[in-house]
């Protein structure tokens, strides 16, 4: 008897990289807008940012059906705390703490959820969790290849004093840099600024500007 | 009583589940070491809980600030190196396993009780185990005497005066040993020689040997948690360590 | 649809208009008709006397026992139908050993008390067994059989039992009743079963926090023979203490030799009246 598999422990569709930075006036997120078929850029414009509820942004790498999903099961018990009509709503916090345990839950039963998440959030909240469910707040995130090539970058322009605007520009050198040396990455990005109070703006996905392949000229003729 | 009967909780896997456990193995493993160093000392009137606060995958090191430790009671503290989302899930699970215990029988989990609850809790996981290698500090409530626990991943577990776990435990125990419990240089008992250590002494080779552990494992550095745990209650300090 | 007012005392789980629950109060009262138990604390200890009705001459008295360990620093006595204590006994002995194996330390004895009356009130249709929705794997590792089996309510009706904890933990002695509401209680003094509320009267003028171990001995023997219909003596009933043993206790089952020895001091001590 052929066993059909009922979990996925190899990724087939993917998203690469996740950024994020903690800004002085609230937190930047910034991923593009690919999801690869293997080497084949499959779908171009899909995104891989979310918004469940006001205040609240969410971005994922890896498999982007478990990506779906968790959308998915984001925005139900975001809906769920929303019909209990009793003033209280989840905080982002609560809902990187919620969504590490989940990612854990399955895999623990050995179903994981092939994704790495940002958790980006009013109050300045920035938080980071993967397919194990490791879960950490820090002011500076980047998961995939961008935790090898944009976590550095990230790190040392990082100061306490950052805006959200250089945070976008800083987030936007990082997907440059990344655009060149990542083979899944896309030129086609969307940016998602949450501020303190909880105002969340998503870009519309745009191409990055300003590229120099002049360097891998360089490279070429050296 | 209608409780969790904590030594006993686990997940218990049905037969799907356990086919996936042996099945999918070898393309996908549910473990990922986290590295990081946890170190447990007692004195005769104090603990000191220490650990490293960088969490590495491979190497790579996504976070720099990922504390290891955990407060469970005035009277007792717990580090845990190794995988960092069991250790969050150990550390969780044991907090709201004393809060229940607190409830029902109106006091505070003594030290011992952690230790052994610890050990139960580990061994019911014997074969999925928590991939979590602790150190458990802390003082006896009643004589104030300062205790340390070590184990290992599946419960096995051991009253000691000192030990060290985790990525730096190769390069830091033999160093504690020689410093505290060596046989051959000193004329002074084993004993004798932990009870005339001052707490200030203890942090001093604390940092020490953490410093050191951070100069040659790489899975090691960032900065250094500290929690001295003393009849009048638990303080937490905190050292950089070097981040490279 | 209405019940007639005497319905409601057939249902264990159906309130009567007023509020009450008859089967539990019809458990209370067999309480009132067992033999009488009397535990004193003092501050060196716990002592417990207790009444046999040894109603035959051909009846072996040691068959009948009515004081039971529950842990080394834990015993119990009971009044009512002794056979329903044993369920809420073996219970007590459960939870006290699972105690020790979670946590490498004896049970306190109020958490026993607890334990014991967490049972006391599973009866009826929704009563069920000792593990339900507690521990999801046995444990021991086979996890399979063991649900289904104690899945089956433990009581059709109220236990018709009260019982007298003796123990010693860290806080010191203590003496604790439970009863069929699933209520438990702290004593200093306590006598239950049908002499229980002339013994009570007798226990409130003779208690002092002061008391030594040997004088509540004393006076829980004399407070037996009161209300005992037969002659007090060592065949026809049964004593123990539980004295603090560090953190813990250690209980203590009289002989028949002690019991004599307790019998004749008692005498001895005797105010003449």
């Amino acid at each position: 008897m052929i066993e059909t598999p009922t979990h996925t422990t190899e990724p087939i569709v993917t998203g690469s990289s996740v950024l994020g930075v903690q800004c002085v006036d609230g937190v930047v997120l910034a991923c593009d807008t690919l999801a690869s078929y293997g080497s084949l850029a499959r779908f171009q414009r899909i995104t891989r940012l979310h918004q469940p509820a006001p205040g609240v942004v969410i971005a994922g790498g890896g498999e982007y059906s478990d990506l779906q999903q968790l959308f998915r099961i984001t925005d139900n018990i975001f809906r769920q705390e929303f019909c209990q009509e009793d003033g209280y709503e989840l905080s982002p916090r609560a809902l990187h703490s919620y969504l590490a345990r989940v990612l854990y839950g399955r895999r623990s039963r050995m179903d994981p959820l092939y994704n790495s998440l940002a958790v980006a959030g009013k109050g300045r909240f920035l938080g980071c969790i993967d397919l194990y469910g490791t879960a950490f707040e820090s002011e500076a995130v980047a998961t995939g290849i961008g935790a090898l090539l944009a976590l550095p970058l990230i790190r040392k322009q990082w100061h306490a004093a950052l805006a959200m605007d250089e945070g976008v520009r800083l987030l936007e050198e990082c997907l440059r840099v990344l655009y060149y040396r990542d083979c899944r990455a896309l030129r086609s990005v969307q940016v998602a600024k949450v501020s303190d109070s909880g105002e969340v703006l998503i870009s519309e996905p745009y191409e990055l500007s300003n590229l120099q392949w002049k360097v891998a000229q360089a490279a070429e003729e050296v | 009583m209608s409780h969790p009967d904590p030594g006993f909780v686990s997940m218990s896997f049905d037969s799907d589940t356990q086919r996936k456990i042996v099945s999918h193995q070898r393309t996908w493993s549910p473990y990922v070491d986290n590295g990081g160093t946890v170190l447990a000392l007692a004195g005769r009137d104090y603990a000191i809980v220490a650990a490293d606060t960088r969490l590495s995958v491979g190497f790579s090191i996504p976070s720099r600030n990922f504390t290891k430790i955990v407060q469970l009671t005035d009277q007792a503290v717990l580090a845990s190196a190794g995988m960092g989302a069991d250790r969050q899930y150990l550390h969780k699970i044991l907090r709201s396993r004393l809060e229940i215990y607190r409830y029902q029988h109106q006091k505070e989990m003594s030290l011992g009780a952690i230790a052994q609850l610890l050990s139960n809790t580990l061994y019911s996981r014997r074969f999925f185990p928590i991939y979590a290698f602790n150190v458990l500090g802390g003082i006896d409530a009643n004589t104030g005497e300062g205790f340390v626990f070590g184990y290992d991943a599946i419960g096995s577990f051991e009253k000691v005066k000192v030990v060290c776990s985790g990525s730096g435990q190769t390069l830091v125990q033999p160093v504690l040993d020689q410093q505290l419990a060596g046989r051959q240089k000193y004329d002074v008992p084993d004993d004798q020689r932990m009870a005339s250590l001052s707490l200030a002494e203890a942090i001093e080779l604390t940092r020490d040997v953490f410093n050191s552990a951070a100069e040659r494992d790489i899975l090691t550095g960032d900065a250094l948690e500290l929690y001295a745990v003393t009849a009048s209650g638990v303080r937490c300090e905190r050292f950089e360590l070097r981040r490279d | 649809m209405f019940l007639s007012r005497s319905e409601y005392d057939r249902g264990v789980n159906t309130f009567s208009p007023e509020g009450r629950l008859f089967q539990v109060e019809y458990a209370l009262e067999a309480i009132k008709l067992g033999s009488t138990a009397v535990g004193i604390q003092c501050a060196d200890g716990v002592v417990l006397a207790v009444e046999k009705r040894v109603t035959s001459p051909l009846i072996e008295p040691r068959s009948i026992e009515k004081i039971v360990e529950i842990d080394t620093h834990i015993c119990a006595t009971m009044s009512g139908l002794t056979a329903d204590a044993r369920t809420l006994v073996q219970h007590a002995r459960t939870e006290a050993q699972n105690h020790r194996f979670n946590y490498e330390e004896p049970m306190p004895v109020e958490s026993v008390a607890q334990a014991v009356c967490d049972l006391a009130l599973r009866f009826g249709e929704s009563g069920y067994g000792e593990d339900d929705g507690e521990d999801e794997d046995g444990g021991g590792g086979d996890g399979s059989g063991q649900r289904g089996r104690n899945n089956a309510p433990v009581m059709s009706r109220p236990f018709g039992v009260a019982l007298l904890l003796a123990g010693c933990d860290e806080r010191g002695p203590a003496l604790y009743t439970t009863d069929p509401s699933g209520t438990y209680t702290r004593w200093l003094a306590k006598a239950i079963g049908a002499g229980g509320e002339s013994a009570q009267v007798v226990l409130e003028e003779r208690y002092r926090r002061d008391l030594s171990l040997a004088e509540a001995e004393a006076i829980a023997l004399q407070v037996l023979r009161q209300v005992m219909e037969e002659k007090l003596g060592a065949k026809n009933i049964e004593m123990a203490r539980v004295v603090p043993d560090g953190k813990s206790g250690r209980f203590e089952l009289y002989s028949m030799e002690r019991l004599k020895a307790c019998i004749e001091s008692m005498s001895m001590t005797d105010s003449p009246r």
